[in-house]
């Protein structure tokens, strides 16, 4: 870890220095001595070639602190044993990297309670939900990458893993589920320390249920949006 | 891990795998809580055996009729015995009066 504070450190220091120097050196090809001299401005220099273009300052880089909450909100398409319905999220970010992010994340689903699971005259437990049925909760660990940073826009792409509970009341299902998350979004700074964060997520992997189900695979798709804040 | 992933595809077969019953007609059950509307008790129909209300055939999903059972109940309709095998053993194929017409029709029952 103080391994870890010091690369930075070093970092953040090389990137002051570097800040410093472009500030002390602003964006002029001329070498030193071809100046004039400020007391006796040069009438006669020639008028800047329109064909050359002009490069203003660069943009400055967009800074975001190392640290991040968000709150959330959006729906999540599920079906058989995946819960689906409203969802609610909170999210701790922390800058792994450049362009790497933690994203610590737990989520609450809330669907219909629905019963739709019976049993087939072999006794085998078939569940047949909704997109919008059943319960959830999980806790997921994602890493999301920026792919642009010096925008307002900045488009990303995460992939994680999580682990939840799910349950569907009216069949008195419970389970226990591990999915994996891929997707992407887009944050949009709306004020200096907050954005507005849209992201959409394939969640798949596979659950285990009481009632005889045992395994059983989990999907589904799920859209948020939400405000990110900026700790510090 | 080989057998992690035969497990995996199992899992995914079971999940899409069809059934002729449904929580409406068919499904076994204990009790009604199990059936979108009512089990009738395995005294009768071995495993029990969840179905709906009826007033008509219309009322009963393909491959069922409104027996004159309870008030008038969707069952399956049959032609022979082995026609109601698929619900499992116990099951014969009678004569039934139907619901509403006066007329009788074959269904499967408890033996």
């Amino acid at each position: 870890m103080s391994r870890r504070l010091i690369a930075r450190l070093v970092l953040a220091l090389a990137g002051l220095g570097a800040a410093g120097a472009a500030r002390a050196q602003p964006a002029d090809p001329l070498p030193a001595e071809a100046h004039p001299t400020p007391a006796a401005p040069d009438l006669t220099a020639p008028a800047p070639d329109p064909s050359i273009p002009v490069t203003g300052p660069a943009a400055p880089a967009h800074t975001l602190g190392d640290q991040l909450i968000s709150a959330e909100a959006g729906a999540v398409a599920g079906g058989r044993v995946t819960p689906g319905g409203l969802r609610i999220a909170g999210h701790y970010l922390y800058q792994l990297s450049e362009v790497d992010w933690f994203d610590g994340m737990a989520a609450f689903t809330f669907g219909s309670g629905q019963g739709a699971c019976f049993r087939d005259r072999r006794d085998m437990v078939i569940c047949k939900h909704g997109a919008t049925d059943g319960t959830g909760v999980e806790i997921a660990a994602r890493v999301r990458r920026l792919l642009t940073q010096r925008s307002v826009f900045q488009p990303f792409a995460q992939g994680g893993v999580g682990l939840g509970l799910a349950r569907f009341s009216d069949d008195e299902l419970s389970g226990f589920t591990i999915p994996l998350h891929a997707g992407g979004g887009v944050r949009v700074e709306v004020a200096p320390m907050i954005a507005l964060v849209m992201e959409d997520e394939l969640e798949f992997g596979f659950g285990v249920f009481g009632r005889g189900l045992g395994l059983a695979p989990q999907l589904a798709f799920a859209v948020t949006v939400g405000l990110e804040f900026q700790l510090r | 891990m080989r057998s992690a992933i035969l497990a995996a595809v199992a899992a995914l077969l079971a999940a899409c795998q069809s059934s002729d019953v449904s929580r409406e007609v068919g499904a076994r059950c204990d009790r009604s809580s199990e059936c979108d509307d009512r089990c009738l008790p395995a005294t009768d129909y071995p495993g029990g055996f969840c179905t709906t209300a009826c007033a008509t055939r219309d009322d009963c999903p393909s491959g069922a009729v409104c027996a004159e059972v309870d008030g008038g109940v969707c069952l399956f309709s049959c032609t022979t015995d082995a026609s109601c095998g698929f619900l499992g053993a116990g099951w014969r194929c009678t004569a039934s009066d139907l619901h509403g017409g006066g007329i009788q029709g074959m269904v499967c029952r408890g033996a």
